[in-house]
């Protein structure tokens, strides 16, 4: 019993046939292609440093100390004669790893607590999500500040502090759009077939909840950059002389008026960065929405 | 002269006009004071069409040819603010959704007093009282008050003759209607109906309706267009459509239209099996109980007691809120009674849980209305209807690929659809899989909450035709719950009808639809629009007169036939 009218159904009444290629949808937006263009640079640098690097970053006395850009120094050097350029370039790979393991371990304990909460419904969740909820109404960086010091400051310590602090904001999310799911009729129809918690879980409804938590993860990387740039600059996270670009900041901040690039140019890396996985995010968000269409 | 004339109008999507029109040299033209239908499935172009009209195509959508003159002016060739002076005051329009045509922080009465101070120029005064008086007329009592209430306040039918009260107002030469009763139940759709034809004959407004429902355009037409891939098919008199379609296509239509005349199926309850589904005296409620909510829990359910015996079906037919989908629910177990029982195939799973549970529930098996949703986007079809199968874990891991194969191959698909995934199948194929995977266990009764309302009607009556061989192949019983008595006399052998967590009637399909007792009952079948215009009933419809004996006294069981029981 094949029928005609439904195979014509499925054969002119699907608009998704003709939707483009996930990547292609993301480069097509301008805010997509420089976000991952930004990005991108960042990982090359990162990854590179040791070939793109022209000194050490540590090494003292390369050159002259408080040197303005020059041919030798493109970004001038630093109080103890450091390459700016070397430095700036070895603390994108510092960066890179910060917001990688913070929004790793928001992204994973987030993510858990959200669909155990949503899963479990009564008790479990009533305590899981006003635990969040306590968390919540603290600041982010009032509870980094307090994890760093009860672990002591170093930069370990501020990326699980920064990790630890983003938990809510994903559990939060993850809850919400959890439960979404859940009230879906596949959701039920699994039920009914027998299937037990585990396969619920992590078969049925993580899978659906991870295209928005790549989104967040995305967002939230800026997030945690920024929030251990702010830790490293108030001395609780990366110590001297690690190239941290926050702590280069506020190293910089002494000879402000003599060297402003000390400043300058850690700052621009960090805005930059910000800016470039925001951007990204948004793009990503509109990439991944089923409902947004190419526009002719 | 005509009020509308559509001629050769050409719709398409993009820029890029090599692509397929959605809609393809269209001509339709509609009197003064006349209502014309216009009919079709899902993607023939007809809202499309309509769109055209006040110039609100999506934003893709481009006008490829042709012309749509009103009052003799050539409509597409207005700017936006010539548009917007037509659109409310010449040309009305009512959507299907009534919840999201309303402003939900705007009183109802704000709503209506500024369309009448904008579109009139009355003063606000004077639009207060119009208000008050329109809304009297769509039948809503207690007017003044009403009017300082907020659109979440009225029920779906309530907002929908806000619509019809706000259209009155500005008199419009044209109202264009899509599918402005689909969401609403056939009691209320029957009022509505009445209500719309009266604003044709008392206000000689045109009304261009746009509806897939063709019971709801025996009722209603003058003429009747009918639509399909974008192009008009047939056109013409509703009386001779139905008496005498012409194309192949409109008599394909009509023929899939189940109606209330189609013989019930018979047998006699001793033909059935053993008894697969017992549901004795279950209660569930809703809500209060908190520890600050002084509301009275709201009984979903309450005291129901039925049993469902192989090879039978049992339709279960109600109202929105009713309690039909709660009771379906708690047959499955995905919800737990308050009080009573649920057995299945003689074992009480009422308390049971955890592994036991889930055993349990292999026998009764359960489809849903969306079938959009119903299917987890993130599987293929195979590993959907393999998941039961695995989870069981009789089916040996490699006959589970071929076992999925002969499942899509009953349920009337090619076993090659296994690798696709859902986005690719059209809601009618999706039912299917949903289908497939029901029967994957081997269930003993499948709990079907309205499986084809979501679906165009040919669609409707193949997936009701699958279930019937189904049925009659493995004596499979099934709890069908739906709204569309139609449906019922398709599929049913018995009929139990659900008002208010209660049933209120139960016995014999033939018996219950041809013969029914309780008042309720009685309104519902005459509520049903029937698919032939020769027929059409002037009436004045009014909500059936139980409230009283309702709220009170649930009233006892009385027999009054050979198994049919009403509730008194």
């Amino acid at each position: 019993m094949t029928d005609a009218t439904e195979t014509q159904v499925a054969a002119d009444g699907d608009t998704r046939q003709g939707r483009a290629p996930f990547f292609l949808r993301l480069v097509r937006q301008p805010s997509g292609a420089i976000g991952l263009l930004i990005v991108a640079v960042l990982v090359v640098m990162a990854i590179f440093a040791d070939q793109i690097a022209p000194y050490s970053p540590i090494k003292m006395a390369a050159g002259k100390p408080l040197t303005g850009p020059s041919a030798d120094h493109l970004l001038g050097t630093d109080e103890f004669g450091r390459d700016m350029f070397s430095r700036i370039v070895y603390g994108s790979r510092l960066t890179m790893q910060i917001g990688l393991i913070a929004v790793g371990i928001s992204l994973s304990i987030g993510t858990l607590i959200g669909l155990v909460a949503a899963y479990a419904g009564g008790f479990i969740e009533k305590l899981l999500m006003r635990s969040t909820d306590v968390v919540f109404s603290f600041t982010e960086t009032l509870i980094a500040l307090a994890f760093v010091a009860v672990l002591g400051p170093s930069l370990e310590n501020a990326m699980i502090a920064v990790g630890i602090a983003g938990v809510p904001f994903y559990a939060r999310t993850c809850y919400a759009s959890a439960l979404g799911e859940e009230g879906k009729p596949y959701f039920e129809a699994s039920i009914a077939a027998g299937a037990g918690h585990g396969r619920l879980l992590f078969l049925h409804l993580l899978p659906n909840v991870v295209p928005t938590m790549i989104v967040i993860a995305t967002l939230g990387l800026s997030n945690a950059i920024l929030a251990a740039a702010a830790l490293s600059f108030l001395g609780l996270g990366a110590q001297p002389p690690t190239p941290e670009w926050g702590a280069m900041l506020s190293a910089g901040r002494d000879f402000f008026n003599r060297a402003p690039w000390l400043m300058l140019y850690p700052g621009l890396a960090i805005a930059l960065t910000v800016l470039a996985f925001n951007i990204l995010g948004d793009a990503l968000r509109e990439a991944l929405d089923p409902k947004s269409r190419e526009r002719s | 002269m005509a009020l509308v004339d559509i001629s050769d109008l050409t719709i398409g999507f993009g820029a890029d006009e090599t692509k397929p029109p959605v809609v393809d040299g269209v001509d339709i033209s509609i009197g003064k004071g006349e209502i014309v239908a216009l009919v079709g499935e899902s993607g023939s172009g007809k809202s499309m069409t309509a769109l055209s009209i006040v110039g609100l195509l999506p934003e893709r959508g481009r006008v490829r040819a042709g012309r749509v003159l009103f009052e003799g002016e050539d409509l597409l060739a207005f700017d936006e603010a010539g548009l917007r002076s037509v659109r409310g005051a010449r040309i009305g329009m009512i959507f299907q959704e009534p919840m999201t045509s309303l402003n939900p922080v705007l009183t109802v009465g704000e709503q209506l007093v500024e369309a009448l101070i904008v579109h009139e120029g009355l003063s606000k005064a004077e639009s207060r009282k119009r208000a008050v008086a329109m809304l009297e007329r769509t039948g809503i009592d207690h007017a003044e008050r009403r009017l300082r209430q907020y659109p979440h306040e009225f029920s779906g039918g309530m907002r929908q003759r806000v619509m019809i009260a706000m259209m009155m107002a500005l008199k419009p030469a044209l109202l264009i209607a899509d599918e402005p009763t689909t969401a609403l139940d056939v009691t209320i759709q029957a009022q509505i109906l009445d209500l719309l034809r009266e604003m044709v004959r008392d206000l000689d407004t045109s009304l261009l309706l746009i509806t897939h429902d063709m019971g709801v355009v025996a009722e209603m037409a003058d003429r009747v267009v009918v639509m399909r891939n974008g192009q008009v098919v047939e056109h013409g008199e509703c009386r001779s459509i139905f008496a005498a379609p012409q194309a192949e296509y409109t008599r394909k239509l009509l023929a899939a239209v189940p109606t209330l005349d189609d013989p019930t199926r018979t047998t006699t309850a001793a033909s059935f099996g053993s008894e697969v589904l017992r549901l004795a005296d279950v209660s569930r409620s809703f809500g209060g109980g908190g520890l600050f909510s002084r509301q009275a829990p709201l009984k979903a359910v309450d005291g129901v007691t039925l049993s469902v015996q192989a090879g039978e079906t049992l339709a279960l037919v109600g109202e929105s809120g009713s309690g039909k989908s709660t009771l379906g629910r708690l047959a499955m177990r995905l919800e737990t009674p308050d009080h009573g029982w649920v057995m299945v195939s003689g074992k009480d799973i009422t308390r049971l849980s955890g592994r036991g549970l889930r055993r349990m529930r292999r026998a009764i098996q359960m489809i849903f209305q969306d079938p959009y949703a119903s299917l987890d986007p993130r599987f293929s079809i195979g590993r959907t209807i393999a998941e039961p199968m695995i989870l069981e874990g009789s089916v040996p891991r490699s006959v589970v690929r071929e076992r999925v194969g002969a499942l899509l191959e009953r349920a009337g698909l090619s076993a090659a659809m296994a690798a696709r995934m859902p986005h690719e199948l059209s809601g009618g194929q999706r039912q299917r899989v949903a289908i497939a995977r029901a029967l994957a266990v081997n269930p003993q009764i499948i709990v079907a909450d309205e499986p084809t309302s979501a679906l165009d009607v040919s669609v409707q009556a193949k997936i009701l035709d699958l279930m019937i061989e189904l049925q009659e192949a493995d004596s499979l019983a099934y709890l069908f719950i739906t709204h569309d008595l139609a449906v019922v006399r398709r599929i049913a052998h018995r009929v139990a009808v659900m008002r208010k967590g209660r049933i209120v009637e139960l016995g014999a399909a033939a018996d219950v639809l041809e013969r029914p007792i309780h008042p309720y009952t009685r309104a519902l079948i005459a509520a049903a629009p029937v698919p032939d215009p020769a027929r059409r009933r002037e009436r004045r419809h009014g909500m059936p007169e139980t409230e009283g004996a309702a709220a009170g006294h649930p009233g006892e069981w009385r027999a009054v036939g050979d198994q049919h029981w009403v509730l008194a």
